[in-house]
């Protein structure tokens, strides 16, 4: 059975908030994000002397009579973002486990409808084998994201996933014109870490989303496994794994996580990246106003 | 290593099984996962930790086998025998010997037919060198003939102690009861040294349960007996003659059985003897009586001697066909009363100790006229009142009331007449003051005794002996020093008769209580004489009781008693000894007796192990627990 978290009433529940971007980017014109630049909008952000050359209307004269001296009002400008949502799209994302697809779909929409709900640009990028596909092309607006949205429904979990080569080699990952985010588990052998750092060069604010399952993170199986990859090929294929687990087993699988866990947060603090961990049997809702806000992503 | 239960040892084949269920045990259960990314991350972090792994395994493998080995061991119930001490083929043979097993047949009796077949076990048991045989004699005070006896040298012992018990030199032919019970006890002893002996109860008495005893019943078929189980002799008060009673059974047949009576001496006759007989017909075991009324039979009876009741039947125990009643004339008791001053209080008391206490004395009394002297010889009790003889008689009990004077040969002095209120005290406990009622006399007047050595005082008057008797097997004398006269003796009538009564019962005692008693009965005789002796039909003593002159008579038949008395004349009695009605009855039933008690068959020295391995087997499955815990772990 189809699971999927998108509908009305969950893109009506988004409309209250907004997405929350450092304010050092670029971006582009007609948006309505706050950056550091001096604009044209009506939100004061400075003084500054006159210089020859300015438009002289823009000279505040109460300061002149006070000071006898010309300064100029300045203001904040309001840009517009690009969003770029690389989705992991190998089969551990939900080849097995529709309900895991179906969250991190729906993480990703939630993310793409803030951005043009505030007039950001979004595009997202599929990420299969090494390489990334953008099946939906730049979205502006609304009605451009509702057509895009089924699509994503349509998404198809497969094969394994290169997300350091993937992203690093995407076209068009743009340059401090907005925010990236990677959906995945990291439960991967490739490079991600470079795929981080590709993107921090390119001066893009990044945020990892790692969307798992329960048993994922607490493995309550136990005795004699054969543990299918769903990304192997065949039984022969060395990623599957016949264990005996045992309780120590367990355990060392908890130290195993969480010490991947610790790994992911270093780093991505090191890179000043956000990164957030959502398991998909807690409800959507949690995760959009719950750890999406904690980490500051959301206001 | 012995086992108990060998088939316990095929819990063994759970190793097998053990090792098959290792072997198809379900292949690794296939899950598909998102990743096993993490599980290999994890494998590097408990190789790490838990080196031992396989070991543990190995470790699991071989407790579950052990455990396996260690079930099977109990059910097997191992024991280990250090020296097996314990004899095979073991008997204990309980022989009764009693008056029921002198029943003959075929001219053997049941003892001896017993005592053949215990002979024919003997040489089957003792073939074999593990065999032992005990032979238990079962009386009326069972004891080992032969314990434990082993081998060939043994068999000769067994044959040698069953050869006394028949030979006629060494033969005791028992007429009592047998006392089961107590040979089962002493055949508890040795089923303690071995609880796997058999006991054989050689008997002539059915046994409704006889539990793990095996009873052999050696009567033979078709004995019967017929037997007089009782009689008596009394005097009917309608016809004033003797009536005999007899009660006679027969058993193992019912038949008619002739009762022969013969009366000895009948109405004083001497050499007469009168003979009786009727048909008694006895049914189904049971006790018959008859009387024989000698006014119907126009005999009227009215003395006897003795009496003998028999039946001439060809019987298989022909002890208890006869029956003897003796006593029927007591001995004589010549009294010789001598007063200066005759009162009735003696005289009342002799006349009525002569027509009331016939049963025990025939009392023949003799009142010397004032005017002649009294007799000093020939009599068996001399009674002096106030006027004292010139000698003392030494042939009979001597009774001084008010002396006067002493006679010559009493070794006491007289003292002053005292005159008062007086009354008395008792001295030393006696039968002769024995319910008699002292502190209830009162004197007033008599005569004080100042010596009186080997006389006992029992009664004393202001410090003075007022009763003083003597009892020694050649003098017997009561010394009463005051007259009846001046006391209120005669008042309490009771006082004076029981004295005078407690005196005769003293000095001239029954010989013995009863004319007829049973086999292994005790019987307590009391001498009046200097000497008493005691024979069976046969000239021979009965067993002596450790007491003097108390015997256990232990054959059926007439004893006879011999008292020679202070005169040197003998007192010749005689009484009867029959058989039990309990060994008459020769097809006798009985409920059980007291079973020995049979102790579990394992012997001493087993040593059970099954304590060790159930500890051994608590340890493992602990030690199985926790390496499972671990490996869960």
């Amino acid at each position: 059975m189809k699971v999927s978290y998108l509908n009305d009433a969950f893109f009506s529940r988004l409309e209250t908030l907004a997405l929350h971007l450092r304010a050092d980017l670029a971006g582009f014109f007609g948006g309505k994000h706050l950056v550091k630049t001096y604009g044209q909008t009506v939100e004061f952000a400075d003084y500054r002397e006159y210089m020859l050359g300015d438009d002289i209307r823009r000279i505040d004269w109460n300061l002149y009579s006070r000071f006898e001296k010309y300064f100029l009002k300045l203001f904040t400008d309001e840009r517009q973002m690009h969003v770029q949502i690389f989705l992991d799209c190998s089969a551990s994302m939900g080849k097995d486990n529709p309900k895991k697809a179906a969250y991190s779909v729906a993480i990703a929409a939630a993310l793409g409808f803030l951005a043009v709900h505030n007039m950001d640009k979004v595009s997202f990028k599929l990420m299969k084998g090494n390489h990334c596909e953008d099946i939906t092309g730049l979205i502006v607006g609304k009605n451009s994201f509702f057509r895009a949205i089924s699509l994503l429904e349509e998404i198809d979990f497969a094969d394994e996933t290169d997300l350091g080569e993937a992203i690093t080699s995407c076209p068009n990952v743009g340059s401090n014109d907005g925010l990236t985010v990677i959906i995945s588990d990291f439960f991967t052998e490739s490079n991600w870490k470079k795929a981080v750092d590709y993107l921090r060069y390119k001066k893009r604010q990044v945020m990892l989303v790692q969307v798992l399952t329960p048993d994922e993170v607490d493995p309550l199986y136990s005795g004699r496994i054969n543990l299918i990859d769903v990304e192997s090929a065949d039984l022969a294929d060395p990623k599957n794994m016949k264990l005996r687990i045992t309780r120590s087993l367990q355990l060392a699988y908890a130290e195993a996580f969480g010490d991947l866990q610790k790994e992911l947060k270093e780093f991505c603090t090191s890179r000043e990246s956000d990164f957030v961990t959502l398991t998909c049997d807690q409800p959507i809702e949690r995760a959009l106003f719950g750890e999406l806000l904690k980490v500051g992503i959301m206001e | 290593m012995n086992w108990l239960t060998p088939l316990g040892l095929l819990g063994l084949i759970g190793i097998a099984v053990l090792i098959l269920i290792y072997i198809l045990k379900p292949n690794y259960q296939q899950k598909v996962v998102s990743s096993t990314y993490v599980w290999k991350l994890s494998l590097k972090y408990r190789r790490k930790k838990i080196p031992i792994n396989r070991l543990r395994n190995i470790l699991l493998f071989l407790c579950q086998v052990l455990i396996i080995i260690a079930c099977a061991l109990i059910l097997a119930q191992p024991m280990l025998r250090e020296e097996d001490t314990r004899i095979f083929n073991e008997k204990i043979v309980v022989l009764e010997n009693s008056g029921n097993m002198q029943a003959a047949s075929a001219g053997e009796t049941r003892f001896e037919r017993a005592v053949s077949q215990i002979r024919a076990l003997t040489g089957s048991t003792l073939t074999e060198e593990s065999g032992a045989i005990t032979v238990i004699i079962a009386d009326e005070s069972p004891y080992f003939l032969v314990q434990r006896q082993r081998g060939s040298q043994g068999r000769q012992e067994v044959y040698a102690a069953l050869d006394t018990l028949l030979s006629p030199e060494t033969r005791s032919d028992v007429y009592g009861t047998a006392d089961i019970d107590r040979a089962m006890a002493l055949a508890e002893n040795v089923l303690a040294e071995n609880p796997e002996s058999e006991v054989i109860l050689y008997t002539a008495t059915k046994y409704q349960y006889s539990g793990k005893v095996n009873v052999q019943n050696v009567a033979a078929e078709g004995e019967w007996n017929a037997a007089v189980i009782d009689g008596s002799a009394e005097i009917n008060p309608d016809t004033g003659y003797y009536d005999f009673s007899v009660e006679v059974a027969c058993f193992g047949r019912n038949t008619d059985l002739m009762v022969y009576l013969e009366i000895y001496e009948a109405n004083g006759v001497p050499g007469s003897m009168v003979k009786l007989q009727s048909p008694v017909r006895c049914e189904n075991n049971e006790t018959v009586a008859y009387t024989f009324n000698t006014a119907d039979d126009s005999e009227f009876i009215f003395s006897y001697d003795h009496i003998h009741f028999c039946l001439k039947e060809d019987d298989a125990l022909p002890v208890d066909n006869d029956f003897y009643i003796y006593g029927g004339i007591r001995p004589k008791v010549r009294v010789q009363y001598a007063s200066s001053a005759p009162n009735t209080y003696f005289n009342g008391f002799l006349m009525t100790l002569r027509d009331r206490w016939t049963q025990l004395w025939d009392i023949d009394f003799y009142e010397v006229p004032r005017n002649m002297a009294p007799e000093t010889e020939g009599y068996d009790v001399y009674i002096f009142e106030h006027r004292m003889p010139e000698v003392l008689p030494t042939d009979g009990i001597v009774i001084l009331s008010d002396p006067d004077r002493v006679p010559q040969g009493l070794d006491i002095e007289l003292g002053a007449r005292e005159r008062g209120q007086f009354s008395l005290v008792v001295g030393e406990q006696h039968a002769v003051t024995q319910n008699v009622k002292v502190e209830n006399i009162a004197l007033t007047e008599y005569t004080r005794i100042v010596y009186y050595d080997n006389f006992i005082p029992l009664m004393y008057c202001g410090g003075d002996p007022a009763l003083l008797v003597r009892d020694t097997p050649d003098s017997k004398i009561v010394i009463l020093p005051y007259s009846v006269n001046y006391s209120n003796d005669v008042i309490d009538l009771y006082a004076f008769p029981m004295l005078m009564l407690n005196i005769f019962k003293y000095y001239l005692p029954a010989a013995f209580g009863s004319p007829v008693y049973e086999v292994d009965d005790v019987v307590q005789f009391q001498a009046r004489g200097t000497e008493l002796t005691v024979t069976d039909q046969n000239g021979e003593r009965p067993q002596n009781e450790g007491e003097e002159n108390t015997y256990r008579v232990k054959r059926p038949g007439t004893y006879t008693v011999v008292q020679k008395l202070l005169s040197q004349a003998d007192l010749i009695e005689n009484f009867y000894v029959k058989l039990s009605a309990y060994e008459s009855n020769t097809v006798r039933e009985a409920e059980t007796f007291t079973m020995p008690y049979f102790e579990d068959t394992k012997g001493e020295n087993d040593y059970d192990l099954l304590i060790y391995l159930a500890s051994a087997l608590v340890a493992l499955l602990f030690l199985e627990w926790w390496l499972q815990m671990r490996e869960n772990f």
